[in-house]
């Protein structure tokens, strides 16, 4: 399966609180439970937050685990290192007591 | 070679160092990154999140970009005029050790990964991430809040009184421009 974040979120992907979220996180989901794998396309969005990723896929990693949303969701291009390390801080911070 | 303080301080002062940016917006971010030649997209995510903080804790209030290079340098610093970090991390419940800190150690403890003043699980990222990218990177960060003063460079922290402290918040970054 491929989403074109440009197509749900616009150019930025920016606040935690931006309306695409649920549904970019439904998608993906369902996706990742039919056995598919999640190619993400960033090639058309400008910039994409920690803060966004967080709310989109860190409910998902609590729920199915972080190496598997490591292994079945795949960024194009892939994620730089600080976004690339949101996925384990989110499974972190979300599993554990919050600050 | 300019000192990240000497242009915090030029801004609290009035008489910044740096331009300021016309639209404090993501795109405005985007677009003075890419006239500046920075297409960073680390940068750019760290600058939008502190854009993200500013909103939310700085309540939108008057917030303000101002980014520029020089000598193999590039700079920029948000400020917004919101509570300030001493008055809105006391606010998480779950944060019982913010009694008695002060607003140069309060902002040490913001940096920390997951502190937050919302007390929302997976919130208090954008101070954090921006201290990794100092770490990751030849550069520096400087946060005033209150009267209080908090310089990152590299690994080292120090925390301290602001020569000029400020309503509100204002984070600075100075990053090496890589060939």
């Amino acid at each position: 399966m491929i989403i074109d974040l440009r197509d749900y979120a616009g150019e930025f992907c920016s606040s935690r609180t931006d309306p695409s979220i649920p549904a970019l996180r439904q998608c993906v989901r369902n996706a990742l439970l039919q056995g598919d794998i999640v190619q993400v396309s960033r090639k058309r969005i400008k910039s994409i937050t920690v803060s966004f990723l967080d709310e989109w896929l860190g409910p998902i990693i609590v729920e199915l685990g972080l190496e598997r949303v490591r292994k079945e969701v795949r960024f194009d291009p892939p994620l730089e290192p600080i976004l690339a390390k949101q996925l384990e801080r989110s499974s972190r911070l979300r599993t554990q007591q919050p600050g | 070679m300019i000192h990240l303080e000497d242009i915090a301080e030029s801004i609290l002062q009035g008489k910044p160092l740096l331009p300021l940016l016309k639209d404090s917006s993501e795109n405005g971010i985007f677009n003075a990154l890419s006239d500046l030649g920075m297409a960073d997209i680390e940068i750019q995510a760290v600058l939008e999140e502190l854009l993200l903080n500013a909103r939310e804790h700085g309540q939108n209030k008057n917030i303000m970009i101002y980014m520029g290079c020089h000598v193999g340098w590039f700079f920029a610093v948000i400020r917004d005029q919101g509570p300030g970090i001493h008055m809105t991390l006391p606010k998480n419940p779950r944060l019982a050790d913010t009694k008695g800190k002060s607003a140069a150690a309060l902002i040490r403890l913001a940096v920390e990964e997951g502190i937050t003043g919302t007390g929302t699980v997976g919130r208090g990222i954008g101070l954090h991430i921006l201290s990794e990218l100092v770490s990751s990177r030849r550069a520096e960060s400087l946060v005033i809040s209150d009267g209080g003063l908090f310089v990152q460079v590299g690994d080292v922290f120090l925390e301290r009184y602001a020569r000029i402290p400020t309503d509100g918040t204002l984070v600075a970054i100075k990053v090496e421009i890589q060939k």
